[in-house]
């Protein structure tokens, strides 16, 4: 019996799991992208931009700024601005002292939203997906809308369970 | 209260919470040749979240399934039984996101009785071994984002980890009841995951850290009444905790979140219900639902499960 019970250890050793997506192909057009960096999501926010990093050259014009704020039990401080760097392009600026807290899938929103609850909506504005090295510090991410929303709010968010980390209410200049 | 935990704790902590054996009873040691085992079918349905202050916060919607099982055998009258259990098969699904399948992990134990009279006290050693897959992959040709829910979604904690635990359990009747009063407590030394969802140049996930140390504990009783027909049934109510206990107030904001309760940060008060029914000798139908009352990064829903178990005396 002991043996019987080594060997079904040993067998189920080394085994890997199986993923399958669930998101009826809103994704297809993020196929095979970097870890880092900025990702779009286009099936769900349509007006998301290209969401790279900002060129040098750039002149932009701040149009708010504000500080985060922990959501829902998780921490985050730290300064945010939206620039307009076009007649349709935007930057989210994160500060130096940008910190938000470790959860899986965050991405980085704006939205006119007071709160985005489980899911975001096509008004909403997925700006990139952050990597683990992107929560903490400075970071400049692009992206292009026709009109921002006049309530804006900046936020940190944990896309797979629809959970707010962190958000800061622009104040607009 | 711990900054920044987990998300990720929920999906595999329902391993933790609700995997641990409910029919054991390891205060009492087998005889040698004595053997139980139980087949279990578990299912969670949560649209909460415990958040790491134990508030309940909306999440999407998320299901786990798993297939477990928990098999004791006796090997050595009174000084040495042996346990066994695990998750044979474990989904996780998060509604509109992705789902995982796959083994979850497994824990050997090895069982000492130290007091016989006037009550059972034993000691255990648990091992934990990480046969699930803590880092499950998405194809490599599928969106990005696809690796990021597979990331929160491990079926394993990707850590060796060993407990060290004290039952003690005292059985006794009066008039035409049957009654048993079982207490356990613990000690799990936790490591650091191998392979963790979000190890360094994955996609968008956390760090792997340290899993901190956590304190076990779980009180019962199980009451039979000796009546036709009704003889065949126990009620059993449960209580049982996780509570972490090493560098408990420690910044966690940049390390390990795995929600799926296989990670860092885990805590829970829950209370269970279980009743069972023997339908031929030596075997027994069972269910049960077991829930969270007070609890960090675990999903705020109910667990039900059934199971099929069989002893031979």
């Amino acid at each position: 019996m002991t043996r019987a019970f080594l060997a079904c250890a040993i067998l189920v050793l080394g085994c890997d799991a199986r993923f399958e997506n669930l998101r009826s192909g809103l994704d297809s057009q993020d196929a095979a992208q970097p870890d880092t960096g900025a990702v779009p999501d286009a099936g769900v926010v349509p007006d998301a931009g290209a969401g790279q990093d900002a060129g040098p050259g750039d002149e932009p014009t701040v149009i708010g700024e504000g500080e985060f704020e922990g959501r829902t039990g998780y921490d985050a401080s730290g300064g945010v601005r939206v620039e307009q760097t076009g007649p349709q392009s935007y930057q989210v600026v994160l500060g130096d002292d940008f910190a938000s807290a470790a959860v899986p899938g965050p991405v980085l929103v704006v939205s006119g939203r007071d709160r985005l609850g489980t899911a975001l909506v096509s008004e909403d504005i997925l700006v990139t997906r952050l990597s683990r090295d992107q929560i903490r510090g400075a970071g400049t991410y692009t992206f292009e809308t026709n009109e921002l929303p006049g309530n804006t709010h900046v936020y940190v968010y944990c896309e797979p369970f629809g959970v707010e980390t962190a958000r800061a209410r622009l104040e607009l200049r | 209260m711990n900054k920044a935990l987990p998300l990720i704790l929920a999906a595999a902590m329902v391993g933790t919470l609700f995997t641990t054996s409910d029919a054991s009873a390891q205060a009492w040691i087998r005889e040698p040749g004595s053997v139980y085992t139980q087949l279990s079918y578990r299912i969670i349905r949560a649209d909460r979240l415990y958040d790491p202050d134990g508030n309940r916060v909306d999440i999407q919607p998320f299901r786990q399934h798993t297939l477990g099982f928990y098999s004791e055998v006796g090997v050595v009258d009174r000084w040495l039984m042996l346990t066994l259990d695990g998750e044979l098969f474990r989904r996780s699904v998060l509604e509109d996101q992705g789902a995982v399948s796959g083994i979850g992990d497994l824990r050997v134990g090895a069982w000492t009785g130290l007091v016989e009279v006037p009550f059972r006290l034993s000691f255990g050693v648990v091992l934990g071994l990480p046969t699930g897959d803590p880092n499950p992959d998405a194809p490599r040709d599928a969106p990005a984002s696809d690796q990021t829910v597979a990331d929160v979604l491990p079926t394993g904690d990707g850590e060796f980890d060993v407990s060290f635990r004290l039952a003690a359990g005292h059985g006794f009747g009066w008039r035409k009841v049957q009654q048993y009063v079982l207490g356990e407590f613990g000690y799990a030394l936790r490591t650091t995951p191998r392979d963790g969802p979000g190890s360094p140049g994955e996609t968008g996930g956390p760090s792997p850290g340290d899993i901190r140390d956590q304190l076990i504990w779980r009180a019962e009783t199980g009451i039979r009444i000796d009546r036709p027909f009704i003889e065949r049934f126990w009620f059993v109510l449960r209580f049982s905790g996780l509570v972490v206990v090493q560098d408990r107030n420690a910044d966690t904001s940049t390390g390990t979140s795995r929600f799926a309760g296989l990670g860092d940060g885990v805590e829970y008060t829950a209370v269970g219900f279980e009743t069972s029914m023997r339908i031929f000798p030596g075997t027994n139908i069972s269910f049960g639902v077991d829930g969270a009352f007070a609890a960090r990064n675990i999903p705020a829903a109910a667990a039900y499960k059934l199971g099929l178990s069989y002893e031979l005396p």
